[in-house]
């Protein structure tokens, strides 16, 4: 991408939302592919249009995904986007996706016992 | 359908030069077949011009975003092939194609406004500015339509259609990998970087 469109990106990250920050550690993630980009624009807007605030351990688990440097980070970045479209005008659906779907990826991946049943507690929408 | 409507499709048919053109036509007023004479022959005369100017895609994307069926439901989309067979080019009519692929209405109040967005724009600059038009609507949707019909046009010339085109386009990139509200702060030059990239800034 241009420089002028990461410099864009970076100016709306300081003044508009830390949201854009998301998109920012993309730009240094190899796996990430054009798509990636594309569900991760989507995301953003989404945050943006509902007026979502992103509390700190919120935005740190997000940035991990995203930085996340395997070839899933796309299907992930796909399924959050299609699931805020799905949880969308609802904003605390909204809210609790984007707490949520990371931690219960992390507790998915980890090699230690069926553990997928505590999204339902983190988010009884899904 | 009166007398003249019959002559009026007669001479669109006419008009096509061979017998595919032929097909593309009666293929779209076929489409709208069970709404009304005005909107059969606004059809046909939609599909003219875009026969014309060689820009047959455009029937088919209008037949998908004005269905016969949501002309049953909604005013907005019953009056819009009339409104749209008063455009008089294909680019113009691309770009409220392209909005109505996301709302009836909005594509209606285009249709009815945007000649005097043209205004006195030379003819090599409005098709630009149109395709640059239909390009943000395209990748970012319908929200930048009062920029496409207010400060675009400005852009377009005051900066001239080459500079115009490139910032647009840079702002259609920003649409794509980093989304539809990072693109409008872009093309409204909400940022020094995009003051800096704006022909105008």
């Amino acid at each position: 991408m241009s420089q002028i469109a990461l410099e864009h990106v970076r100016e709306l990250a300081a003044r508009k939302s830390k949201a854009y920050q998301l998109l920012l550690a993309l730009e240094e993630n190899p796996q990430a592919d054009e798509s990636c980009f594309q569900s991760l624009g989507q995301i953003v807007d989404r945050i943006l249009f509902n007026e979502i605030s992103l509390d700190g351990g919120t935005l740190d688990d997000l940035r991990g995904l995203v930085t996340s440097a395997t070839p899933e980070v796309e299907s992930t970045l796909a399924v959050l986007a299609l699931a805020l479209s799905e949880a969308e005008p609802d904003r605390g659906s909204i809210q609790v996706l984007l707490a949520g779907y990371p931690k219960w990826l992390r507790s998915v991946s980890a090699p230690r016992g069926p553990t997928s049943w505590g999204f339902c507690r983190v988010s009884p929408c899904i | 359908m009166q007398e003249s409507g019959v002559d009026a499709l007669i001479a669109c048919l006419n008009a096509c030069t061979s017998a595919e053109d032929c097909e593309i036509l009666a293929g779209c007023v076929d489409r709208y077949k069970e709404t009304s004479g005005g909107i059969l022959i606004s059809a046909a005369e939609i599909a003219g011009v875009a026969i014309r100017t060689d820009s047959r895609p455009l029937v088919e994307r209008l037949i998908a975003a004005v269905s016969s069926e949501a002309m049953f439901d909604s005013k907005a989309a019953r009056e819009l092939l009339p409104a749209l067979a008063k455009l008089e080019t294909a680019s113009a009519i691309g770009v409220c194609v392209a909005v109505a692929e996301h709302n009836h209405s909005s594509a209606l109040n285009l249709a009815r406004h945007l000649e005097s967005s043209l205004g006195s724009m030379k003819p090599q600059t409005r098709g630009a500015y149109l395709n640059a038009f239909r390009a943000i609507v395209e990748e970012a949707g319908v929200s930048l339509l009062g920029y496409g019909t207010k400060q675009l046009p400005a852009l377009f010339q005051k900066a001239g259609e080459e500079r115009a085109t490139e910032f647009v386009a840079q702002g259609v990139a920003i649409a794509h990998r980093y989304g539809r509200l990072a693109a409008e702060e872009f093309l409204e030059q909400k940022t020094a970087a995009a003051k800096g990239a704006s022909p105008l800034g």
